[in-house]
C-alpha cells in the first residue's frame, strides 16, 4: 500500500475535532489525517461515531469544535446489503451516478459520463456485466459496483462503510486486491470494519468509540488495552492465532470464535 | 369488427375523452412510475383526498381549481402539522385523521343540495363531459410535469435507489421528494376532472405498479406505465360506450385486469422474484 512517510499533500486531516448533531457531539478528540495512496481501517462499535466521521469527511456536517480540513473529493460507498435490489436499475446505471456528484443540478449525465462510469466499472471487474440488473449481481458484486460509482465521482478519498459484510471468502479477496489496487493509483480509502484482523492488513487505524481511542499503524497500536477500551471490553483471545478477536456483542449472536464474522454468500448469483 | 371499432369516434364525447384519456395516461404513466418507486401510493391517495375540499370551494365561488387545489394541499399539510406538533399525536394518525376530515368535509359540501350541478363531477368524474379546454389545459400541465421528470430523472434515479448517498452526490433529498409531490399535485388537479377524486389515484399508481411486473429497467417501465394507462383508458371508454357503464369505473376496471395480466406475467416469468431473494 502507500509509503506514510509520503511528503505528498494531505487528503484531509482532523485536529481536536468534535462532531455531532444539534450542538450534542457524538465523537470527540479527533486527530488524525489521510495521505495520498493510504488506506485506513476505522474500528470501533457501532454508534461509536463512524458513521459521524464519514458525514463530516463528506462535508454533510461541520465539526463543532476543532479542525477539519479535507482536501480531495470524497465519496462514501454504503453497505450493498441495504441496497434496493428490486430496483429497476442496471449495474451501469449505478456507476453512472456518480456523475451527478460533478454536474451541476440542471445537467444530466451525457455519453461521457457513461463512458466513465463504463470504465470504472471494467476497473472494479465488472465491465461485462454493465448491462445486468443491478438486484441480479451477488453481494460482492454489488459492492464493486458501489465503489463504481465512487470512482465515477473521481473521488480520491473513498469512504467504505463495512464492505465485507455479508462477503464470502472469494469475494473478500476480490475486495482486498480492488482495495490495494485503489490506494496503489493515488487513492486512500477509509474502511469501517469489526474485524481486527482484516484492519491489521491496511496502512494505518483509527479506533473511535465515541472519542478517538488510537490512530497509528496497526502494529503499533492494536493491542489488548485499546482494542478494549474501543469495544468496550468485549474482546477474546483466539485460541493458537495471534492477537485478539473481537465481538461485539450486537454482532455475532452466539458464534464465540473470536472473529466477526461475514455471514453467508454468494459470489454466484 | 371495424364498424365497432369506429363507430365510437363518430361522437365529438367519445372523441374528446380519448384524447384527454391520452393525455393523462401518458403523463399518469410517466410520474406513477416515480410514485410506486419512492413507495408513495398511499400518499398520492391521501393527496387526492386532502386537497378536495379545496378543489370544492373553488369550483363553488368559481375561482381556478388550481388555486383551490394548491389550498387545499397547504391546509391538509397545516393540519397535519398542528395534529402532530401540537396534539402530539403519531404521524401515521395525523395524516389519516386529517385526511378523512378534509375528505369529509369536502363531500359534505359537493352532495349538497345547494352545490350547482356539475360539483358532484369532482368526486366521481366525468371522463365524457372533457372539454377542449380540459384537454389543453392538461396538455400544457402534462408537458410540464413531463419537462421537470427528464430534468430530474436521473437524480429521482439515484434518491429513490439510495436515499442516504443522495446529499453525497450533491442531491437535495428533501427539495427533490417535494418537487416530486408538487408533480403528482399538479397531475391529480388535471386528472382529478376526468376520472374523479374517488379514482384518480388508480391511473397513477395501477399502471405503474403493472409496468413494474413486467420491466427491470426504469425507461421501459416509464413507457410500458404509459401504454398501459392509454390502452386501459381506451378500452375503459369503448366499455362505457357500448355496455353503458360510467367512464371513470370502466377505466379502473380496464386499469385492474392490465395490472393482473401484467402480474401473471411477471410471475411467470420471475422477472422480479431472482431480485427479491
Amino acid at each position: 500500500m502507500s509509503d506514510t512517510t509520503s511528503n505528498d499533500p494531505l487528503f484531509a486531516e482532523a485536529a481536536d475535532m468534535a462532531a455531532g448533531y444539534d450542538g450534542r457531539p457524538v465523537l470527540t478528540d479527533v486527530t488524525f489525517d489521510v495521505k495520498p495512496g493510504e488506506t485506513i481501517g476505522i474500528l470501533g462499535p457501532n454508534g461509536g461515531g463512524k458513521t459521524t466521521l464519514f458525514r463530516c469527511l463528506l462535508g454533510q456536517i461541520e465539526p463543532l469544535i476543532g479542525t477539519l480540513v479535507v482536501n480531495a473529493t470524497s465519496a462514501t460507498v454504503p453497505q450493498s446489503d441495504r441496497s434496493r435490489l428490486d430496483y429497476p436499475v442496471t449495474c451501469l446505471d449505478v456507476a453512472t451516478m456518480g456523475a451527478l456528484a460533478r454536474l451541476p443540478w440542471w445537467r444530466r449525465p451525457g455519453r461521457a459520463d457513461r463512458a466513465k462510469a463504463g470504465k470504472a466499472l471494467e476497473l472494479v471487474g465488472l465491465g461485462e456485466r454493465s448491462g445486468d440488473s443491478f438486484g441480479e449481481l451477488s453481494g460482492g458484486q454489488r459492492q464493486r459496483a458501489l465503489i463504481a460509482r465512487a470512482l465515477t465521482a473521481e473521488a480520491q478519498l473513498l469512504l467504505l462503510d463495512e464492505p465485507y459484510t455479508g462477503l464470502d471468502t472469494a469475494s473478500t479477496a476480490l475486495l482486498d486486491q480492488l482495495i490495494a489496487d485503489l490506494a496503489a493509483d493515488g487513492r486512500s480509502v477509509l474502511i469501517t470494519t469489526h474485524d481486527v484482523d482484516q484492519a491489521r492488513q491496511w496502512d494505518r487505524v483509527l479506533c473511535l468509540n465515541g472519542s478517538q481511542v488510537i490512530f497509528g499503524e496497526p502494529a503499533d497500536v492494536l493491542d489488548r488495552e485499546v482494542l478494549e477500551a474501543t469495544y468496550g471490553g468485549q474482546i477474546i483471545a483466539i485460541p493458537g492465532e495471534p492477537g485478539y478477536g473481537v465481538l461485539p456483542a450486537d454482532h455475532c449472536g452466539d458464534d464465540h470464535d473470536g472473529h466477526v464474522h461475514h455471514g453467508h454468500t454468494d459470489e454466484t448469483p | 369488427m371495424i364498424e365497432w371499432l369506429t363507430e365510437p369516434l363518430g361522437y365529438g364525447t367519445t372523441l374528446r375523452a380519448l384524447a384527454e384519456i391520452t393525455v393523462l395516461g401518458i403523463v399518469s404513466g410517466a410520474i406513477g412510475c416515480w410514485i410506486v418507486l419512492y413507495e408513495i401510493s398511499y400518499s398520492a391517495e391521501s393527496l387526492a383526498h386532502g386537497l378536495f375540499p379545496g378543489l370544492v370551494a373553488a369550483a363553488l365561488i368559481g375561482a381556478p381549481l388550481l388555486l383551490g387545489g394548491a389550498v387545499g394541499v397547504l391546509l391538509a399539510a397545516l393540519l397535519i402539522v398542528i395534529a402532530t406538533r401540537v396534539a402530539g399525536e403519531s404521524a401515521d394518525t395525523a395524516i389519516a385523521v386529517v385526511i378523512t376530515t378534509l375528505f369529509g368535509a369536502g363531500v359534505l359540501l359537493a352532495l349538497s343540495p345547494d352545490s350547482p350541478p356539475g360539483i358532484q363531477e369532482l368526486l366521481f368524474g366525468n371522463l365524457l363531459g372533457a372539454t377542449v379546454t380540459d384537454i389543453l389545459t392538461a396538455a400544457a400541465a402534462g408537458i410540464a410535469v413531463l419537462g421537470v421528470l427528464w430534468l430530474l430523472h436521473d437524480r429521482l434515479l439515484a434518491v429513490g435507489f439510495d436515499r442516504d448517498s443522495g446529499p453525497a452526490l450533491g442531491i437535495s433529498v428533501g427539495a427533490l421528494n417535494l418537487i416530486l409531490l408538487a408533480l403528482v399535485s399538479l397531475t391529480i388537479l388535471v386528472a382529478v376532472q376526468g376520472l374523479g377524486n374517488l379514482l384518480v389515484a388508480a391511473i397513477l399508481v395501477g399502471p405503474a405498479a403493472a409496468a413494474r411486473q413486467v420491466n427491470h429497467r426504469i425507461v421501459p417501465m416509464i413507457v410500458t406505465a404509459a401504454a398501459i394507462a392509454i390502452a386501459s383508458g381506451v378500452a375503459g371508454i369503448y366499455a362505457s360506450f357500448y355496455l353503458k357503464t360510467a367512464a371513470g369505473a370502466s377505466v379502473v376496471v380496464a386499469l385492474l385486469i392490465f395490472y393482473l395480466l401484467a402480474a401473471a406475467y411477471g410471475a411467470t416469468q420471475g422477472k422480479l422474484t431472482a431480485a427479491r431473494r
